[in-house]
């Protein structure tokens, strides 16, 4: 018998010096990073963009640009529509939250790239990175990108507004620059759900990108700006991830998060400015942007009209997310033409913008720009009305889901304008913006997101606090 | 019996009574036997007021001398004392009686060793079968809230639900601090089933539910370190030691039969106002918006204030409309919940050889709640065996459990109109105050209740969604072991033990489509149909555990005991678990995952962990009345990195016995002792994980379009992970005294956790959400007091009085440079472990104050503007947890009363948010509902400055006020107190007399009458929930609160005992 547990003793103890038995700390149900093949990545980066930018942002680039408003009948978006969105709430957390996941596997990709000399993933990589960061930078102002998705620091600095432009425009030049034809490795195919591995298409996203954000800075750095009038070579199609079906998960994320995840899915009712805007033009696309009803005057949630009276927003499941779509595309164009080109052809590329943006929505466009017709280009007027009909119509065009792009437009350029009289008003001009009724920062529209709680909580680096409606560095 | 040990003792006992003898007057001989087993030796034998004494041999005989007329005093430890005159006979027989809290003074120490309680260094505390089902549970800890010092206890608030367990604080954020589950010398699985998140989730209990209160024998509650050190990393935040019956050898075959009958009523619901109806804004249907489809459509009570008229109500269908006065019906909610019934059948025979024994047990439960339908219905069988055989040498023990379980639980959280539907307990506290949910029940006949025309959009009724939705749990589990012994010589023995802990489990979840039809009023309003869904998923969870140990016991000379062991031991835990979930049914009302055509959702996940370790602990005793105990052990663990895997800890503990004697009895003890925890697997490497874009409360999931994909798991791996490492002083001191009239055992630690492993949340501007890692230390503090005592003991009548008081004060004493970390959340409510701070803190960025703390509203609608910096709304820790038991015992009835008060501490509450955006909470009408000016309130001039608030919040305004959705600032009120004062129970017990059982041929039989948490009372702040009611499981998360939990139940019922 002492020998039998003496015996079990000894195999117990020759169990323990082996290593191999308490190796196993591998979870068998995952990947490990390690060689991780590009294609295996790059539709997780292109779908963590649209997710980051086409819900929460939509909804509050949406309801800030006047597309929409919070229905009273609902509760949803109040915070929203009423400037209280604060820096707790999911709504305010997740642009920043996502679009940082989503840099996660950019930069990956990018430094893996970089490494292996694969020129074509890296440009991918890059034009990505600088499209989400000008998206964050444009709406936080300071924000981590030359210590950011850094595995080895959890207390990422913050890089100024304007620190994060040159390196964005330094960083596309980067990848812009490199031989594609040398590329080495695999060449991206049907995981680039934005241009199925055409890589031309890639090099104009970034050159557009590039014209973006040069034209972003006219206020604040005119002569940084004046490069976009020595840029070519831009989108001639959409920029956008498209390849969405009528499926849980799998669906436009405005449409699956406003219509399918929650429980009143008329919480998006169209609001006045549009709404008057276009009804006020015969503009065909009413019929499309909202169902019937009339509209609701920005930001009176607690309305007492019959919520069945007021029209909701129409959205689908299967639109896609643009990043840039082609009308944005040349109502920029049109605007470097108008500001560095002398304007000569401003309004070629301003037509072209706005029937792109009809045709979008299966309408023919071509009888409102035609000579006096309502869109027609004030091809007479000033420098003013000619930027005001671009950016004008670019805001129309960034319905349902670019809000935030013509937001941030609004705020640049000052258009669509802001209406000194509210919208029960008889003196409110059609389209102008109004502030919220509800609105709770004493008439100051708003500029900017707060940084979200959590980075606040967790990185010491975040400045202090900046208010919802101080502006941003360019404007 | 060895016969010349028996002599050798015969001896000793002659010696003593020869040293005691004096007087010369007579010889007074006797016996002195016990009720329960027979003579007595060693009973000290004194006459009162001398030191003249004697003791009882090994037969229970003893001789003294003494003149007619001295008081003999009989004494022995864990007896009644008792006093005899000496008369003319010179022959006195004693029978003593067991004083029955301190018979089982046996302590069960790691790795199947068994100590006197009298040695220990360390506190524990004994809990009898007696006790434990005194009133009838279906979870064995149910009932034993406030009565063991040191420890909290939460009761489940249904049946089958988790029960949380708390020890001496907590001490882990990441791991678990539920304490180790040790059955018969062998861990139990403890796992939770369930979902616990603000989205649809349940509560399906954990591991130790599985346990049959009947088959219990004793419960020991090891507290402190230097108690647990020996049991491993997972005794770190305590270990639950529990003996199953076992059969007695050279005993025939018993009987015994326990049965009971239990109702149940639902206990707190919310107290709501009943001043105003139905309506929003202060208006209903006079003046509300319909959609051209009826009368108000509002799921809240913002009406006007009742006037008792007779009005149109709800949806216009087919030209009718439903009539009802406009009043309230005070208790709407309650009427929805029906009588539960619980029946609690057992058997077990038991008996045994001159070298066996056996036990052989059945427990059948079956239990219905107290939501209507079978919606929460639990039902349990389990099937024990104990048998032991052996003879002087060698012994085998087996302990075999099989457990069958089928429960249906009851959804709580937040529904989810994307998936399996609505939840119950968020629909049903919706409903306005003048509205008759009863009426609600019939959904299928009555228009007016159906999907189509229910009376909001809003809501849905409560009925459908208890009917039509279900979550159904079926598991079977096998645990138990097999314990080889062998005594190698008279000093050496050696023992192996292997336990196994299998579980098969099922999970079926579904919920059924809700799809409106063209022109119904839902459809016309917008209503997001429900697509329906079903979840089916197994999980099979196999605990694999060995020990081996020799033990040496040796008495060097009269005075010094050595007692030693040294052993090696092996665990392994693994987890196999895969489940399916699919959305948007095709064919309604069939719930199965073929019935869509959208793709299932497979989610799987496999874990398996090792760890091996090696231990020898020596104790050597002065006297029996000094105690010297040293332990060290050292642990390799798979969830460390593989350079880093090893620990050690060590621990020593000291006792005395410092006053022994016929009255009174004192010991003091203390000791010091560290343990070390690893981790849960897999948090050393990063991992690739299947790609998802989150998108506000959608997701766009992969696959997508024909391609998969994969991302960066936001779980940043740590190759640099070592073990937390929990260090702990504790002393304290037993007593009895005046003839054990008063007890007391009180203990004061004082335990310091470094290098605690805790997920550490990133900034996501690492693109990562979080790190597993050492960042955090943290200490717990506190004091546990039990104090017993018989304000009455006669023969016929006694009164004891039990009360237990437990203050437990924890600290973050470093966060690594970090200030705090969130450990849970809902809405804008924050839980925070923070530096220098309880676990955890709440915060929320209320409503914004200037510099001289007035608050700063908008002077458009007079509500509060928002500030940006969280302010402190308190933190969970209780100020102290007290219990108070009663027993009154007049011959053979006994009545007991426990009480028990639990002092401090916040909780969020859901239900309170959810009850004043309805308008149906008590505090909505403030003021009449009239408009108010915020009290102390300013504007914002804009310029720095601030000007008295003179906007009042507007009739229509005061909406706005109560709901978080429009008046963000009203997000504070949501955390409210979680004080209570709870009688817990009352049983009242007869036991049949000898005479009439003897004539019946049994050997006992008794009845009890009993209540569950009958009576709750919280402050004022609280009308709104039971504070120990969480959704968020049984640990740290859960003491953040609830979200839409459901209610508590108090229940009466009658058992019977009866052996035979």
């Amino acid at each position: 018998m002492k020998k039998i547990i003496f015996t079990l003793l000894s195999l117990l103890i020759l169990f323990m010096s082996c290593d191999d038995q308490l190796d196993i700390n591998r979870d068998p149900d995952l990947l490990s990073p390690e060689g991780v093949a590009f294609a295996t990545e790059l539709p997780a980066c292109i779908a963590g963009v649209a997710g980051a930018q086409g819900a929460e942002l939509a909804i509050i680039g949406g309801i800030w640009s006047q597309f929409y408003t919070q229905s009273p009948s609902a509760n949803q978006y109040r915070t929203v529509d009423s400037y209280q969105i604060g820096s707790s709430t999911l709504i305010a957390r997740g642009p920043w939250h996502n679009m940082y996941d989503a840099l996660g596997d950019i930069r990956n990709i990018k430094r893996n790239a970089l490494t292996q000399e694969n020129w074509k993933y890296f440009l991918i990589a890059s034009v990505l990175e600088c499209y989400s960061s000008q998206i964050l930078a444009d709406t936080y102002d300071q924000i981590p990108y030359t210590e950011a998705n850094d595995l080895t620091n959890f207390q990422p600095a913050f890089n100024t507004g304007e620190e994060v432009y040159d390196l964005m425009i330094a960083d596309l030049d980067a990848a812009l620059s490199k031989d594609l034809s040398a590329s080495k490795g695999s060449s991206p195919a049907d995981d680039d759900f934005v241009f199925n591995g055409d890589m031309t298409k890639w090099v104009q996203f970034g050159n557009t990108l590039k014209l973006r954000i040069l034209l972003r800075q006219v206020n604040a750095r005119p002569s940084v700006a004046s490069g976009a009038g020595s840029l070519s070579n831009f989108l001639s199609e959409d920029a956008s991830m498209h390849n969405f079906a009528d499926l849980p998960s799998n669906s436009n994320p405005l449409y699956e998060s406003d219509r399918r995840q929650l429980n009143v899915a008329s919480n998006l009712r169209a609001s006045t400015t549009m709404y008057s805007y276009l009804n006020e033009n015969g503009d065909d696309r009413l019929n499309k942007y909202y169902g019937v009803g009339n509209p609701l005057n920005q930001g009176d949630y607690q309305s007492l009209d019959a919520p069945t009276s007021i029209s909701i927003v129409n959205l689908s499941a299967t639109t896609p997310v643009y990043f840039i779509s082609t009308e944005e595309s040349l109502f920029l164009q049109a605007e470097a033409n108008l500001r560095y080109n002398s304007g000569a052809n401003t309004k070629v590329l301003y037509d072209a913008a706005v029937l792109a943006n009809f045709s979008k929505w299966g309408l023919d466009g071509s009888q409102y720009i035609s000579s006096g017709g309502v869109y027609e280009f004030p091809s007479a007027g000033t420098f003013e009305e000619k930027l005001e009909a671009i950016i004008t119509q670019k805001w129309i065009a960034s319905f349902p889901g670019n809000g935030f792009e013509s937001f941030f437009e609004h705020n640049r350029t000052g258009y669509p304008v802001e209406s000194s009289v509210p919208q029960t008003s008889g003196a409110y001009v059609p389209g102008q913006w109004t502030y919220s009724v509800n609105g709770a920062t004493n008439g100051a529209f708003p500029q900017r997101l707060e940084w979200p709680s959590t980075e606040v909580v967790r990185n010491a680096n975040t400045p202090d606090v900046i208010s919802l409606t101080t502006p941003v560095w360019w404007k | 019996m060895n016969r010349s040990y028996k002599i050798l003792l015969s001896l000793m006992f002659v010696l003593g009574t020869c040293i005691s003898i004096y007087g010369q007057e007579k010889t007074v001989e006797g016996t002195v036997v016990s009720e329960e087993s027979g003579p007595l030796p060693g009973v000290n034998v004194i006459i009162k007021g001398s030191k003249t004494g004697s003791l009882t041999d090994f037969d229970g005989k003893y001789s003294i001398k003494a003149k007619i007329g001295d008081i003999l005093q009989y004494s022995y430890v864990g007896y009644y004392t008792k006093e005899i005159v000496v008369g003319t006979s010179n022959i006195i027989d004693v029978t003593l009686k067991v004083e029955s809290n301190v018979l089982e003074e046996v302590v069960i120490t790691a790795f199947g060793q068994t100590r006197q309680k009298r040695s220990t260094g360390y506190a524990a505390t004994i809990v009898s079968a007696e006790q434990l089902t005194q009133v009838t549970t279906n979870n064995p800890f149910e009932s034993l809230s406030g009565k063991i010092a040191g420890v909290d206890i939460t009761a489940p608030a249904q049946p089958g639900a988790s029960t949380k367990v708390i020890i001496r604080g907590f001490s882990s954020i990441k791991g678990s601090n539920s304490p180790l589950y040790i059955v018969d010398g062998s861990p139990i699985n403890n796992s939770a089933n369930g979902s616990n998140s603000v989205n649809r989730s349940f509560d399906g209990g954990t591991g130790i539910n599985d346990l049959d209160p009947n088959n219990i024998a004793s419960v020991n509650v090891l507290k402190g370190a230097a108690a647990t050190a020996l049991y491993g990393s997972r005794g770190s935040t305590g270990v639950i030691v529990i003996t199953t019956k076992k059969g007695k050898s050279n005993s025939k075959i018993a009987v015994d039969i326990n049965s009971s009958l239990e109702f149940a009523e639902v206990s707190r619901i919310p107290h709501m106002q009943n001043e105003f109806g139905q309506g929003w804004n202060g208006i209903n249907y006079d003046g509300l918006p319909t959609g051209g489809t009826g009368a108000s459509n509002q799921n809240g009570s913002w009406g006007p204030a009742f006037t008792g008229q007779i009005r149109l109500w709800g949806h216009i269908v087919n030209n009718s409309q439903q009539l009802k006065p406009y009043s309230a019906l005070p208790n709407n909610v309650k009427d929805f919940y029906t009588i539960g019934d619980t029946y609690t059948n057992s058997v077990r025979l038991s008996g045994g050889g001159a070298n066996s024994d056996f036990a052989l047990g059945f427990t059948n439960t079956d239990s219905d709640g107290v939501v209507p339908t079978d919606a929460d219905g639990y039902k349990r069988k389990a099937l024990s065996f104990n048998g032991g055989l052996g003879n002087d040498k060698f012994k085998v023990r087996t302990a075999i459990n099989f457990i069958k379980k089928d429960q249906n639980a009851v959804n709580t959280g937040q529904g989810d109109a994307a998936g399996q539907g609505n939840t119950f307990s968020q629909e049903l506290i919706q409903v306005p105050r003048d509205i008759s949910i009863l009426d609600l029940k019939d959904y299928q006949n009555n228009v007016f209740n159906s999907n189509d025309w229910f009376y909001t959009p809003y809501a849905s009724n409560p009925y459908w969604t208890i009917n039509e939705n279900s979550t159904n749990i079926k598991s079977n589990r096998v645990f138990g072991n097999v314990n080889l012994s062998y005594q190698l010589s008279s000093k050496f023995s050696a023992s192996w033990q292997m336990s196994m802990d299998m579980t098969n489990q099922k999970t079926k979840s579904y919920g059924a489509v809700v799809k409106y039809s063209q022109g119904s009023a839902q459809q016309l309003l917008g209503t997001t149909p429900i697509v329906g869904g079903v979840t089916e998923s197994q999980v099979e969870r196999l605990e694999y555990d060995t020990f081996g140990v020799i033990n040496y016991n040796f008495d060097v000379n009269n005075d010094l005991n050595i007692v030693a062991n040294v052993g090696a031991t092996f665990n392994q835990r693994s987890s196999d678990f895969l489940g399916a979930t699919i959305s948007i049914l095709d064919i309604p009302n069939y719930y199965e995952l073929s019935n869509s055509a959208v793709p299932p959702i497979i989610t799987q996940n496999n874990t398996l962990r090792r760890t091996y370790g090696v231990f020898a602990s020596a104790t050597g005793s002065y006297k029996n009345r000094y105690f010297l105990s040293l332990t060290g052990r050292n642990d390799w663990s798979s969830t460390l990195p593989v350079a880093n895997n090893s620990y050690f800890y060590p621990s020593v503990s000291l006792s005395g016995i410092v006053l022994e004697d016929n009255n009174s009895f004192l010991k003091l003890r203390g000791g010091f002792a560290q343990v070390a925890n690893d981790t849960n697997p897999y948090n050393t490497e990063s991992t690739l994980t299947q790609a998802n874009g989150a998108a506000y409360f959608g997701n766009i999931s992969f696959p997508i379009d024909g391609v998969n994909s994969f991302e960066l798991s936001g779980q940043l791996g740590n190759n640099t992970l070592l073990p937390e490492i929990t260090t702990e002083y504790e002393v304290g001191l037993e007593g009895r005294f005046f003839n054990s009239r008063i007890s007391v055992d009180a203990a004061y630690y004082d335990k310091q956790t470094n290098d605690l492993l805790i997920d550490r949340l990133l900034p996501r501007s690492t693109g990562y959400s979080q790190v597993t890692g050492n960042f955090a230390d943290v200490s717990n503090k506190g004091v546990e007091l039990l104090l017993s005592g018989f304000p009455v003991r006669t023969n016929d009548l006694s009164w004891e009085v039990t009360y237990t008081f437990t203050k437990n004060r924890n600290k973050i004493t470093d966060l690594r440079g970090l200030d705090k970390l969130l450990i849970n959340s809902a809405y804008a409510t924050n839980f925070y472990a923070e530096i220098g701070r309880p676990l955890g803190v709440f915060r929320f960025a209320g409503a914004e104050t200037n510099s001289s703390g007035q608050i700063v509203v908008n002077s458009g609608t007079g509500l509060p503007v928002l500030g940006t910096e969280e302010q402190e709304l308190g933190t969970s820790e209780r100020d102290f947890v007290m219990g108070l038991q009663n027993s009154f015992k007049y011959k053979n009835i006994t009545l007991s009363i426990g009480l028990d008060y639990k002092k401090g501490g916040k909780m969020y509450s859901y239900t309170n948010r959810l009850l004043n955006f309805t308008g149906n909470a008590i505090s909505t009408t403030y003021n009449n509902r009239r408009p108010f000016i915020i009290p102390n309130s300013v504007n914002d001039n804009g310029d720095g400055t601030y000007s008295e608030n003179t906007t009042p919040v507007n009739f229509a305004g005061v909406t706005n006020y109560f709901g978080a959705g429009s008046n963000p600032a009203y997000e504070a009120y949501h955390t409210i107190d979680k004080t209570f004062v709870r009688l817990r129970d009352l049983s009242l017990s007869y036991v049949f007399p000898a005479s009439f059982t003897d004539k019946m041929k049994l050997s006992k039989f008794s009845v009890t009458l009993y209540g569950k948490n009958l009576a709750l009372w919280t402050p004022e702040e609280n009308p709104y929930v039971d504070p120990e009611i969480s959704t968020y499981g049984s640990d740290l998360a859960s003491e953040f609160g609830e979200f839409a939990g459901n209610p508590a139940q108090r229940s009466y019922g009658m058992s019977f005992k009866v052996s035979f």
